[in-house]
């Protein structure tokens, strides 16, 4: 009889073990893209300058709250080829430095529930790699998850100077000196 | 006088309109230029994967020829085609986007099916990325 009992039990403690994998196999889950959308924008007196990337690469682990980017800098599409060609060849020196990057982290993970359909706020911080420099950054962004897939948007500003993006003294006044970094990926479970 | 005015007129109506056409001038003719290396999407991932810096120097900005069997075929909400290459890894592929300045037909694209593709190479992210691609007939 004895033996009955703990034979059961170890069964049930076996269901248990199978149910809490698949649970956590569930929820942690990690969401990835390689064709996100990074899109600058620059408003100068002169003419405005914005350009768009559609390869940009990210994951997002929605247990551990880790956030990466990568994104090429010779993958930004602008209209006019000669301001694709300065942008490439003297402020981001694309040659030498072809990819930014950012790692960070989720901070609020507590408020979102990424099994749960809705539009939450994310806290998010982290080192952002641009032009060789790599800086604390900070920022606040918006995840909307739909049916299994999430999508993330956020705008924020880059000082140039921060990262030691020069601009020529002959258009000094003519180039903003921050710009408008605006993102928006769809992602996929993985 | 009169001579050097009219001298000076034609001098700066040619540099303005030289201006203009550097203002405006059109992007890169990816579409008639001869690929500079031509490598298989294997090799070219391995190359990034083991030394992304020297890769880096090797690849980036030039005009690619890469050869490799379609893994996928992503057409994305901006109207953009995106063809993978495949490797032995499938979080690393050769990302081939068509060309949006100088479109091709798109006939007879498959997965599975191998090809060769030219395109301009932006670097590594997790794929290795080709810009303004057009597919070798």
């Amino acid at each position: 009889m004895k033996k009955h009992i703990n034979f059961s039990s170890i069964i049930n403690f076996g269901i248990f073990l199978v149910l809490a994998l698949v649970t956590t196999s569930v929820s942690a889950q990690k969401f990835f893209t390689r064709e996100g959308n990074i899109e600058f924008k620059s408003e100068a007196p002169m003419e405005k300058i914005e350009a768009k990337n559609n390869k940009v690469s990210s994951a997002i682990d929605t247990k551990s709250g880790k956030v990466e980017f990568a994104v090429l800098i010779k993958s930004f599409h602008f209209e006019k080829a000669l301001m694709q060609e300065h942008f490439n060849e003297n402020y981001m020196e694309s040659d030498k430095f072809p990819k930014s990057t950012f790692a960070g982290s989720i901070t609020n993970l507590k408020d979102i529930n990424f099994a749960k359909d809705g539009t939450y706020k994310a806290n998010v911080s982290g080192k952002l790699t641009i032009h060789g420099v790599t800086k604390d950054v900070a920022t606040v962004g918006t995840i909307k998850v739909k049916g299994g897939a999430i999508n993330v948007t956020n705008a924020f500003k880059v000082k140039l100077a921060d990262y030691g993006i020069e601009i020529p003294s002959v258009v000094k006044d003519k180039i903003a000196k921050d710009v408008d970094i605006i993102v928006n990926s769809d992602y996929k479970a993985m | 006088m009169k001579k050097v005015m009219l001298t000076a007129l034609v001098l700066i109506v040619v540099m303005a309109g030289a201006g203009y056409w550097y203002w405006n001038k059109p992007h890169e003719d990816v579409a008639n230029a001869e690929p500079e290396l031509s490598i298989n999407a294997q090799e070219i991932v391995t190359a990034f994967v083991t030394n992304e810096q020297e890769a880096n120097t090797k690849y980036v900005g030039k005009l690619i020829e890469v050869r490799g069997k379609i893994f996928q075929i992503d057409e994305t909400e901006d109207g953009s085609t995106n063809i993978l290459l495949e490797t032995s890894e499938p979080m690393n592929t050769v990302l081939c986007q068509l060309d949006p300045l100088q479109k091709q037909s798109k006939e007879g694209i498959a997965v599975g099916q191998t090809i060769n593709v030219k395109g301009i190479c932006s670097g590594f992210t997790a794929d290795v990325v080709l810009d303004r691609c057009h597919i070798i007939k």
